[in-house]
Protein backbone atom coordinates (compact mmCIF):
# COMPACT_ATOMS: atom_id res chain seq x y z
CA UNK A 1 0.00 0.00 0.00
CA UNK A 2 1.45 3.38 -1.00
CA UNK A 3 0.64 6.75 0.54
CA UNK A 4 -1.47 7.56 -2.52
CA UNK A 5 -3.47 4.38 -1.95
CA UNK A 6 -4.03 5.44 1.66
CA UNK A 7 -5.29 8.88 0.59
CA UNK A 8 -7.58 7.25 -1.97
CA UNK A 9 -8.97 5.00 0.76
CA UNK A 10 -9.41 7.96 3.14
CA UNK A 11 -11.60 9.62 0.50
CA UNK A 12 -14.17 6.98 1.51
CA UNK A 13 -14.26 8.12 5.14
CA UNK A 14 -16.91 10.78 5.51
CA UNK A 15 -17.98 13.32 8.09
CA UNK A 16 -20.83 11.53 9.90
CA UNK A 17 -23.15 14.53 9.55
CA UNK A 18 -22.20 15.54 6.01
CA UNK A 19 -22.13 12.16 4.28
CA UNK A 20 -20.63 13.34 0.97
CA UNK A 21 -17.71 15.28 2.51
CA UNK A 22 -14.59 13.18 3.06
CA UNK A 23 -12.25 13.83 5.96
CA UNK A 24 -9.50 14.54 3.41
CA UNK A 25 -11.51 17.32 1.76
CA UNK A 26 -12.56 18.59 5.18
CA UNK A 27 -8.86 19.14 5.87
CA UNK A 28 -8.61 16.80 8.84
CA UNK A 29 -5.79 14.58 7.55
CA UNK A 30 -2.40 16.18 8.24
CA UNK A 31 0.01 13.29 7.61
CA UNK A 32 0.12 9.82 6.12
CA UNK A 33 3.15 7.57 6.36
CA UNK A 34 3.54 3.96 5.28
CA UNK A 35 6.38 2.21 7.07
CA UNK A 36 7.04 -1.48 6.52
CA UNK A 37 3.64 -2.94 7.07
CA UNK A 38 2.20 -0.14 9.20
CA UNK A 39 0.10 2.80 8.12
CA UNK A 40 0.42 5.90 10.31
CA UNK A 41 -2.27 8.53 9.88
CA UNK A 42 -2.40 11.84 11.74
CA UNK A 43 -5.65 13.79 11.88
CA UNK A 44 -6.55 17.05 13.54
CA UNK A 45 -9.90 17.67 15.21
CA UNK A 46 -12.13 20.40 13.76
CA UNK A 47 -14.30 22.01 16.45
CA UNK A 48 -12.94 21.35 19.95
CA UNK A 49 -16.11 19.79 21.34
CA UNK A 50 -16.95 17.77 18.22
CA UNK A 51 -18.15 14.38 19.47
CA UNK A 52 -17.39 12.62 16.17
CA UNK A 53 -13.61 12.34 16.56
CA UNK A 54 -13.56 8.83 18.07
CA UNK A 55 -16.10 7.62 15.54
CA UNK A 56 -13.99 9.01 12.70
CA UNK A 57 -10.91 7.30 14.11
CA UNK A 58 -12.71 3.95 14.00
CA UNK A 59 -13.90 4.57 10.44
CA UNK A 60 -10.32 5.32 9.37
CA UNK A 61 -9.03 2.11 10.94
CA UNK A 62 -11.73 0.08 9.24
CA UNK A 63 -11.17 1.76 5.87
CA UNK A 64 -7.45 0.95 5.93
CA UNK A 65 -6.97 -2.22 7.99
CA UNK A 66 -7.51 -2.24 11.76
CA UNK A 67 -4.61 -4.66 12.28
CA UNK A 68 -1.96 -2.32 10.86
CA UNK A 69 -3.41 1.17 10.91
CA UNK A 70 -2.32 3.59 13.65
CA UNK A 71 -4.37 6.78 13.90
CA UNK A 72 -3.04 9.66 15.92
CA UNK A 73 -5.29 12.58 16.87
CA UNK A 74 -3.16 15.72 17.07
CA UNK A 75 -4.95 18.39 19.09
CA UNK A 76 -2.01 20.77 18.80
CA UNK A 77 -2.61 21.24 15.06
CA UNK A 78 -5.09 24.04 14.43
CA UNK A 79 -7.79 23.30 11.89
CA UNK A 80 -9.54 26.17 10.19
CA UNK A 81 -12.25 26.40 7.52
CA UNK A 82 -9.53 27.45 5.07
CA UNK A 83 -8.36 23.85 5.16
CA UNK A 84 -11.55 22.70 3.39
CA UNK A 85 -10.64 21.90 -0.24
CA UNK A 86 -12.49 23.17 -3.33
CA UNK A 87 -13.99 19.69 -3.71
CA UNK A 88 -15.04 19.91 -0.07
CA UNK A 89 -16.73 23.28 -0.62
CA UNK A 90 -18.63 21.84 -3.58
CA UNK A 91 -19.65 18.82 -1.50
CA UNK A 92 -21.04 21.12 1.19
CA UNK A 93 -23.08 23.01 -1.38
CA UNK A 94 -24.42 19.81 -2.94
CA UNK A 95 -25.46 18.60 0.49
CA UNK A 96 -27.32 21.90 1.02
CA UNK A 97 -24.93 23.72 3.35
CA UNK A 98 -23.42 27.03 2.24
CA UNK A 99 -19.61 26.79 2.36
CA UNK A 100 -17.79 29.05 4.85
CA UNK A 101 -17.44 32.63 3.70
CA UNK A 102 -14.29 34.66 3.99
CA UNK A 103 -14.76 37.86 5.93
CA UNK A 104 -18.17 39.51 5.66
CA UNK A 105 -19.15 38.25 2.24
CA UNK A 106 -22.81 37.41 1.71
CA UNK A 107 -23.87 33.80 2.19
CA UNK A 108 -25.22 32.56 -1.13
CA UNK A 109 -28.26 30.30 -0.80
CA UNK A 110 -27.07 26.75 -1.61
CA UNK A 111 -30.58 25.87 -2.81
CA UNK A 112 -31.33 28.63 -5.36
CA UNK A 113 -28.10 30.64 -5.62
CA UNK A 114 -29.67 33.91 -4.47
CA UNK A 115 -27.72 36.48 -2.47
CA UNK A 116 -30.91 37.72 -0.79
CA UNK A 117 -30.17 35.84 2.43
CA UNK A 118 -29.99 36.78 6.09
CA UNK A 119 -28.55 35.04 9.11
CA UNK A 120 -31.22 33.99 11.58
CA UNK A 121 -28.88 32.55 14.25
CA UNK A 122 -25.14 32.28 14.84
CA UNK A 123 -25.74 28.64 15.74
CA UNK A 124 -27.25 25.72 13.88
CA UNK A 125 -27.91 21.99 14.16
CA UNK A 126 -24.20 21.17 14.63
CA UNK A 127 -21.22 22.96 16.16
CA UNK A 128 -19.93 23.92 12.72
CA UNK A 129 -23.04 25.65 11.34
CA UNK A 130 -25.06 28.86 11.55
CA UNK A 131 -28.70 29.25 10.46
CA UNK A 132 -29.82 31.40 7.50
CA UNK A 133 -32.99 32.23 5.60
CA UNK A 134 -33.26 32.83 1.87
CA UNK A 135 -35.70 35.63 0.97
CA UNK A 136 -35.75 34.47 -2.64
CA UNK A 137 -36.72 30.78 -2.37
CA UNK A 138 -38.10 31.29 1.14
CA UNK A 139 -36.24 28.37 2.58
CA UNK A 140 -34.20 28.16 5.74
CA UNK A 141 -30.69 26.81 5.17
CA UNK A 142 -27.46 26.34 7.07
CA UNK A 143 -24.04 27.81 6.40
CA UNK A 144 -20.69 26.52 7.61
CA UNK A 145 -19.24 28.77 10.33
CA UNK A 146 -15.98 30.47 9.48
CA UNK A 147 -13.19 29.53 11.87
CA UNK B 1 8.65 27.06 28.85
CA UNK B 2 8.08 23.66 27.30
CA UNK B 3 9.08 21.94 30.51
CA UNK B 4 7.65 23.84 33.46
CA UNK B 5 9.33 23.58 36.86
CA UNK B 6 7.56 22.04 39.84
CA UNK B 7 6.51 25.49 41.08
CA UNK B 8 5.22 26.43 37.64
CA UNK B 9 3.23 23.20 37.43
CA UNK B 10 1.59 23.98 40.76
CA UNK B 11 0.79 27.50 39.53
CA UNK B 12 -0.65 26.23 36.23
CA UNK B 13 -2.92 23.85 38.13
CA UNK B 14 -4.17 26.66 40.35
CA UNK B 15 -5.06 28.69 37.27
CA UNK B 16 -6.48 25.97 35.05
CA UNK B 17 -8.63 23.93 37.45
CA UNK B 18 -10.93 26.91 38.15
CA UNK B 19 -11.24 27.62 34.43
CA UNK B 20 -11.91 23.98 33.49
CA UNK B 21 -14.54 23.70 36.23
CA UNK B 22 -16.26 26.95 35.16
CA UNK B 23 -16.43 25.79 31.55
CA UNK B 24 -17.78 22.40 32.58
CA UNK B 25 -20.46 23.88 34.83
CA UNK B 26 -21.60 26.39 32.19
CA UNK B 27 -21.85 23.52 29.72
CA UNK B 28 -23.76 21.35 32.17
CA UNK B 29 -26.19 24.05 33.30
CA UNK B 30 -26.64 25.16 29.70
CA UNK B 31 -27.56 21.63 28.67
CA UNK B 32 -30.34 21.64 31.26
CA UNK B 33 -32.10 24.30 29.17
CA UNK B 34 -32.28 22.03 26.15
CA UNK B 35 -35.87 21.75 24.89
CA UNK B 36 -36.92 24.45 27.35
CA UNK B 37 -35.54 27.54 25.57
CA UNK B 38 -38.10 30.06 24.33
CA UNK B 39 -37.57 29.29 20.65
CA UNK B 40 -36.03 26.68 18.37
CA UNK B 41 -33.02 28.83 17.44
CA UNK B 42 -32.07 29.15 21.10
CA UNK B 43 -32.52 25.45 21.64
CA UNK B 44 -30.06 24.77 18.83
CA UNK B 45 -27.69 27.47 20.08
CA UNK B 46 -27.71 25.91 23.56
CA UNK B 47 -26.74 22.53 22.19
CA UNK B 48 -23.75 24.10 20.42
CA UNK B 49 -22.63 26.44 23.21
CA UNK B 50 -22.94 23.72 25.86
CA UNK B 51 -21.06 21.21 23.72
CA UNK B 52 -18.36 23.82 23.05
CA UNK B 53 -17.93 24.59 26.77
CA UNK B 54 -17.73 20.91 27.68
CA UNK B 55 -15.18 20.40 24.89
CA UNK B 56 -13.12 23.30 26.21
CA UNK B 57 -13.30 21.88 29.72
CA UNK B 58 -12.07 18.52 28.36
CA UNK B 59 -9.09 20.20 26.66
CA UNK B 60 -8.19 21.92 29.94
CA UNK B 61 -8.59 18.72 32.00
CA UNK B 62 -6.35 16.99 29.43
CA UNK B 63 -3.73 19.74 29.82
CA UNK B 64 -3.97 19.26 33.58
CA UNK B 65 -3.58 15.52 33.11
CA UNK B 66 -0.34 16.18 31.20
CA UNK B 67 0.77 18.17 34.26
CA UNK B 68 0.17 15.19 36.53
CA UNK B 69 -3.48 15.58 37.52
CA UNK B 70 -5.88 12.62 37.31
CA UNK B 71 -7.89 12.14 34.08
CA UNK B 72 -10.75 14.27 32.76
CA UNK B 73 -13.16 11.44 33.64
CA UNK B 74 -11.97 11.47 37.24
CA UNK B 75 -12.40 15.22 37.50
CA UNK B 76 -15.93 15.14 36.15
CA UNK B 77 -17.30 11.84 37.42
CA UNK B 78 -15.46 10.93 40.59
CA UNK B 79 -13.98 14.04 42.22
CA UNK B 80 -15.48 14.87 45.63
CA UNK B 81 -17.57 18.06 45.90
CA UNK B 82 -15.00 19.88 48.04
CA UNK B 83 -12.37 19.51 45.30
CA UNK B 84 -14.34 21.46 42.67
CA UNK B 85 -13.27 25.08 42.10
CA UNK B 86 -15.83 26.67 39.79
CA UNK B 87 -17.31 30.06 40.63
CA UNK B 88 -20.74 29.62 42.23
CA UNK B 89 -22.52 31.66 39.55
CA UNK B 90 -21.67 29.05 36.90
CA UNK B 91 -23.40 26.29 38.88
CA UNK B 92 -26.51 28.11 40.15
CA UNK B 93 -29.62 25.98 39.63
CA UNK B 94 -31.76 26.81 36.63
CA UNK B 95 -34.22 29.62 37.38
CA UNK B 96 -35.60 32.06 34.77
CA UNK B 97 -34.60 32.47 31.12
CA UNK B 98 -33.51 36.07 31.85
CA UNK B 99 -31.23 34.80 34.60
CA UNK B 100 -29.62 32.36 32.17
CA UNK B 101 -29.15 35.11 29.55
CA UNK B 102 -27.54 37.39 32.14
CA UNK B 103 -25.37 34.60 33.56
CA UNK B 104 -24.15 33.68 30.06
CA UNK B 105 -23.40 37.30 29.20
CA UNK B 106 -21.42 37.95 32.39
CA UNK B 107 -19.59 34.67 32.04
CA UNK B 108 -18.66 35.18 28.37
CA UNK B 109 -17.37 38.70 29.06
CA UNK B 110 -15.33 37.43 32.00
CA UNK B 111 -14.08 34.42 30.06
CA UNK B 112 -12.67 36.69 27.31
CA UNK B 113 -10.72 38.67 29.90
CA UNK B 114 -9.44 35.52 31.57
CA UNK B 115 -8.34 33.86 28.31
CA UNK B 116 -6.41 36.92 27.20
CA UNK B 117 -4.66 37.00 30.61
CA UNK B 118 -3.81 33.28 30.49
CA UNK B 119 -2.52 33.59 26.92
CA UNK B 120 0.38 35.62 28.28
CA UNK B 121 1.76 32.61 30.14
CA UNK B 122 4.63 31.23 28.03
CA UNK B 123 3.44 27.61 28.10
CA UNK B 124 2.89 26.66 24.42
CA UNK B 125 0.34 23.84 24.93
CA UNK B 126 -1.87 26.24 26.92
CA UNK B 127 -1.51 29.15 24.51
CA UNK B 128 -2.32 26.88 21.55
CA UNK B 129 -5.46 25.55 23.25
CA UNK B 130 -6.64 29.02 24.26
CA UNK B 131 -6.15 30.45 20.77
CA UNK B 132 -8.36 27.69 19.39
CA UNK B 133 -11.00 28.39 22.02
CA UNK B 134 -10.92 32.10 21.16
CA UNK B 135 -12.21 31.41 17.66
CA UNK B 136 -15.19 29.41 18.94
CA UNK B 137 -15.85 31.70 21.88
CA UNK B 138 -16.12 34.73 19.58
CA UNK B 139 -19.47 33.24 18.49
CA UNK B 140 -20.49 32.80 22.14
CA UNK B 141 -19.73 36.40 23.06
CA UNK B 142 -21.66 37.82 20.07
CA UNK B 143 -24.57 35.53 20.79
CA UNK B 144 -24.65 36.34 24.51
CA UNK B 145 -24.71 40.05 23.66
CA UNK B 146 -27.51 39.61 21.15
CA UNK B 147 -29.70 37.87 23.75
CA UNK B 148 -29.09 40.71 26.23
CA UNK B 149 -30.00 43.16 23.48
CA UNK B 150 -33.32 41.38 22.85
CA UNK B 151 -34.30 41.54 26.53
CA UNK B 152 -33.12 45.14 26.93
CA UNK B 153 -35.17 46.33 23.96
CA UNK B 154 -38.12 43.96 24.23
CA UNK B 155 -40.41 46.26 26.20
CA UNK B 156 -41.06 47.00 29.85
CA UNK B 157 -41.75 43.41 30.85
CA UNK B 158 -38.56 41.91 29.44
CA UNK B 159 -36.52 44.87 30.66
CA UNK B 160 -37.89 44.23 34.14
CA UNK B 161 -36.86 40.56 34.02
CA UNK B 162 -33.42 41.63 32.85
CA UNK B 163 -32.97 44.14 35.67
CA UNK B 164 -34.07 41.59 38.25
CA UNK B 165 -31.68 38.96 36.92
CA UNK B 166 -28.77 41.40 36.89
CA UNK B 167 -29.45 42.28 40.53
CA UNK B 168 -29.63 38.59 41.47
CA UNK B 169 -26.42 37.58 39.71
CA UNK B 170 -24.36 40.66 40.53
CA UNK B 171 -23.57 39.50 44.07
CA UNK B 172 -22.09 36.27 42.73
CA UNK B 173 -19.76 37.81 40.14
CA UNK B 174 -16.96 38.49 42.60
CA UNK B 175 -16.01 34.81 42.81
CA UNK B 176 -15.20 34.62 39.10
CA UNK B 177 -12.10 36.77 39.52
CA UNK B 178 -10.48 34.62 42.17
CA UNK B 179 -8.00 31.86 41.45
CA UNK B 180 -7.15 29.14 43.96
CA UNK B 181 -3.95 29.45 45.96
CA UNK B 182 -1.87 32.54 46.68
CA UNK B 183 -1.16 35.14 43.96
CA UNK B 184 2.58 34.55 44.48
CA UNK B 185 2.15 31.20 42.68
CA UNK B 186 2.34 32.79 39.23
CA UNK B 187 4.51 35.76 40.17
CA UNK B 188 7.47 34.29 38.28
CA UNK B 189 5.68 34.91 34.95
CA UNK B 190 5.27 38.61 35.71
CA UNK B 191 1.83 38.68 34.03
CA UNK B 192 -0.03 41.55 35.68
CA UNK B 193 -3.24 40.68 33.80
CA UNK B 194 -3.63 37.55 35.96
CA UNK B 195 -4.22 39.61 39.09
CA UNK B 196 -7.89 39.39 40.16
CA UNK B 197 -8.03 43.20 40.46
CA UNK B 198 -6.73 43.63 36.87
CA UNK B 199 -9.26 41.13 35.47
CA UNK B 200 -12.07 42.80 37.40
CA UNK B 201 -11.16 46.24 36.03
CA UNK B 202 -11.14 45.01 32.42
CA UNK B 203 -14.44 43.18 32.91
CA UNK B 204 -16.10 46.20 34.50
CA UNK B 205 -15.02 48.51 31.73
CA UNK B 206 -16.54 46.22 29.07
CA UNK B 207 -19.80 45.65 30.95
CA UNK B 208 -20.16 49.33 31.86
CA UNK B 209 -19.90 50.20 28.16
CA UNK B 210 -22.51 47.58 27.17
CA UNK B 211 -24.90 48.64 29.95
CA UNK B 212 -24.78 52.22 28.65
CA UNK B 213 -25.87 50.98 25.19
CA UNK B 214 -28.73 48.96 26.67
CA UNK B 215 -29.81 51.72 29.06
CA UNK B 216 -29.11 49.59 32.10
CA UNK B 217 -28.25 51.31 35.36
CA UNK B 218 -24.65 50.64 36.36
CA UNK B 219 -24.66 49.14 39.87
CA UNK B 220 -21.13 50.34 40.69
CA UNK B 221 -18.18 47.98 40.82
CA UNK B 222 -18.30 44.23 41.25
CA UNK B 223 -17.99 43.41 44.98
CA UNK B 224 -14.77 41.90 46.29
CA UNK B 225 -14.61 38.18 47.00
CA UNK B 226 -12.95 36.32 49.81
CA UNK B 227 -9.82 34.41 48.89
CA UNK B 228 -11.76 31.19 49.54
CA UNK B 229 -14.42 32.09 46.97
CA UNK B 230 -13.69 29.06 44.80
CA UNK B 231 -13.69 26.53 47.63
CA UNK B 232 -16.91 24.66 48.25
CA UNK B 233 -16.31 22.92 51.56
CA UNK B 234 -19.88 23.20 52.76
CA UNK B 235 -21.92 24.02 49.69
CA UNK B 236 -25.44 22.62 50.20
CA UNK B 237 -26.30 22.52 46.45
CA UNK B 238 -23.18 21.01 44.99
CA UNK B 239 -23.55 17.34 46.08
CA UNK B 240 -27.06 17.31 44.57
CA UNK B 241 -25.78 18.81 41.33
CA UNK B 242 -22.98 16.24 41.11
CA UNK B 243 -25.35 13.33 41.84
CA UNK B 244 -27.62 14.54 39.09
CA UNK B 245 -24.76 15.07 36.64
CA UNK B 246 -23.32 11.63 37.37
CA UNK B 247 -26.58 9.70 37.54
CA UNK B 248 -26.22 7.92 34.21
CA UNK B 249 -22.51 7.25 34.64
CA UNK B 250 -23.13 5.82 38.10
CA UNK B 251 -25.45 3.18 36.66
CA UNK B 252 -22.24 1.42 35.67
CA UNK B 253 -19.33 3.43 36.98
CA UNK B 254 -16.70 0.89 35.95
CA UNK B 255 -18.00 0.38 32.42
CA UNK B 256 -16.13 1.67 29.40
CA UNK B 257 -18.27 4.43 27.87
Amino acid sequence: MTEDDVYKQLQTVYDPEIPNLSIVDLGMVTAVAVQNDEVHITVRPTFIGCPAVDWIRKQIEEAIDPSRCLVQIDPSSTWSTEHISETGRRALKTFGIAPPSSGDTIMVCPLCGSERTRRTSLFGTALCRSSYYCENCRQPFEGFKTL
Amino acid sequence: MNHPTHEQIVALKRLLIPMADDEWMMGHRGSEWLALAPDLEEDLALSSTSQDEMGHAKVLYDLLHDLGEPSADYHVYFRPANRWHHARVTALPKSSWAEWVVRRYFYEMFDQVRRSALERIPYPPLVGALKKMDREEAYHADHARSLMDILAHGGAESYGYLREAITDDWAYLADLFEWIGPDESWASWDVGELAPSAMRTRFESQVHQDFAIWGIYWPEGVPLATRKARHHDSSPDLPALLDDMREVRNQAAKAHW
